[in-house]
């Protein structure tokens, strides 16, 4: 298996080393550039937790075929490429959390000059109420934890959308990439204008379910955990009957 | 048995029987010729032996070990196939490091050799060669892993005479050097009719022919001549087909010809091509 973990890490570091290189330059241009124009800026807060699970989403989405085919044809089984990119995907999960939490810190040294300007991690993001006491190294450790498991559940979920996609039959292909969307971003919107009550005592079980609304860290990364499962065993049984096209 | 022993595989798509309980066994160190018709099941075979689609039924062994999700048996196959499978943005180059990484034997000098023979640019993406460039791509990755079973489907596609010549003398050097068991599945019959040396011949995902070369055309010849006298000749005899031409006649039978023919008759050896034609045709 490491022959096949180490060819789809090195495949997956580009995207480690874009994703971080362009933050970094956005960043230092952003400050370079207001130290040099000396503007007065409105307050806002800044995150960059999500982004970094977003790029996750697609690496994923793009990861499955590619991969899929490569180590197939080289002679490794099905289950050596499942759990090659379970481990791919929980190596790259860890590394993306650690990195961002201390992008996370060097944005926030760049912006103490700028009172008006918060920068989030992660938690204090999901738990504004515990702000004060998500400081420091332990509050670092917990933000570090929950970045990866989200980063985790969303490159799973990529991967798994992926490998949905690429084992339907030809004719259902169209149809699947025009629902998903639809779905997501017309359908639901839509479900939550129409059924506001409805729609909102969901959000308020699915917040309670996952600790965001009693600001119970142990059940969010507990819910995370037990996602990543689920998803995990979707995605084996995706990849368990996968054939070459 | 040492081999890969093939027993009773099926494989249907949709409403299309692909393969129909084929039974074949390929040895160590010999090359085979898989041939058959378009859509006949030959690349369908090379998929399930190499563990890239799943047979319906069946069951598909080396040396009496399951291939099916087998790394320690397939990591001794290699199989090259008109499709490209390698990552969209992957140089030649990559793919030869990858090679050597997923593959201990891999020959990387020998690999750089033939880049040079075939005049392969390394630093070129796959996906931008030619279809002749990414099929000598293949066959030199093919020829380089080293593995002791290479399936080679469709090798030669889109490679012009010279190249074609070239990866044969390749292969048969190969061969000669460290025997290894290669079985080329091609349309371009009379190219590899002295290079294999046993015959596996597919229709309508069934195997009709399964015998060396040798055997194969030993076993049948070709009478031609006016049609009234080759009629004459043929009578009770079996005959596998026949093409007419005005009045001259050409049939092709089974067995061996007499040792005294009639004035007039001309005999010639069985063409593996011709069998093919004769053979498959409906």
């Amino acid at each position: 298996m490491k022959k096949a973990l180490r060819y789809q890490l090195s495949d997956l570091k580009l995207v480690f080393i874009c994703y971080f290189a362009i933050l970094l330059f956005i960043f230092a241009a952003g400050f370079i550039g207001l130290s040099l124009v000396k503007i007065n800026i409105g307050s806002g807060s800044v995150s960059i937790g999500m982004s970094g699970a977003f790029v996750c989403l697609i690496t994923g989405i793009s990861m499955f075929s590619e991969h899929f085919l490569m180590l197939i044809q080289n002679g490794f089984s099905r289950n050596i490429y499942f759990k090659s990119s379970l481990c791919t995907i929980g190596i790259f999960s860890v590394v993306f959390a650690i990195a961002e939490g201390l992008m996370t810190k060097l944005i926030q040294i760049a912006a103490l000059s700028y009172k008006n300007i918060k920068v989030n991690t992660s938690i204090q993001m999901i738990f504004p109420s515990l702000h004060e006491k998500l400081d420091g190294t332990a509050g670092f450790l917990m933000n570090m934890l929950l970045t990866a498991l989200m980063t985790g559940c969303l490159f799973l979920l990529g991967y798994l959308v992926a490998g949905i996609f690429y084992r339907l039959p030809k004719h259902f292909k169209t149809p699947f990439a025009i629902c998903l969307p639809v779905t997501l971003f017309i359908i639901l919107p839509l479900i939550c204008g129409l059924f506001p009550s409805a729609w909102n005592t969901f959000v308020d079980i699915l917040l309670t379910v996952m600790g965001i609304n009693s600001n119970n860290l142990i059940l969010t990364y507990l819910s995370f955990i037990i996602t990543f499962i689920l998803l995990s065993a979707a995605s084996f049984a995706v990849v368990r009957r996968a054939e070459v096209k | 048995m040492k081999g890969i022993e093939i027993k009773g595989i099926s494989k249907t798509f949709k409403d299309t029987k692909a393969l129909a309980d084929v039974n074949i066994q390929l040895e160590e160190g010999k090359i085979y010729g898989l041939l058959g018709r378009n859509g006949a099941g030959k690349s369908t075979l090379l998929n399930i032996i190499n563990n890239r689609i799943f047979q319906d039924e069946g069951t598909v062994t080396l040396d009496g070990e399951p291939v099916k999700e087998n790394e320690q048996v397939l990591s001794r196959f290699f199989l090259v196939n008109e499709n490209n499978l390698y990552p969209e943005g992957m140089k030649v180059k990559e793919a030869f490091f990858w090679g050597k990484e997923f593959y201990p034997d891999f020959d990387m000098e020998y690999a750089n050799k033939l880049c040079k023979v075939f005049e392969l640019p390394k630093k070129r993406k796959i996906k931008n060669l030619s279809t002749g460039y990414q099929s000598i791509f293949k066959n030199i990755m093919a020829l380089s892993v080293n593995v002791p079973y290479v399936f080679l489907d469709e090798p030669v596609l889109g490679l012009d005479a010279y190249h074609r010549d070239l990866f044969y003398r390749l292969l048969i050097e190969k061969y000669a050097q460290n025997p290894f068991t290669v079985v080329i599945s091609t349309h371009l019959i009379e190219e590899v009719t002295n290079i294999v040396e046993h015959v596996v011949i597919i229709k309508n995902g069934q195997i009709i022919k399964n015998e060396s070369r040798d055997d194969i055309l030993n076993g049948g010849y070709c009478v031609s001549g006016p049609a009234t006298m080759v009629n004459a000749y043929i009578s009770g005899r079996e005959t596998i087909g026949e093409d007419t031409i005005g009045g001259l006649k050409t049939v092709y039978l089974l067995g061996r010809p007499d040792d005294v023919l009639p004035d007039g008759l001309e005999i010639s050896s069985m063409d593996l091509q011709k069998l093919f034609i004769q053979l498959t045709g409906v």
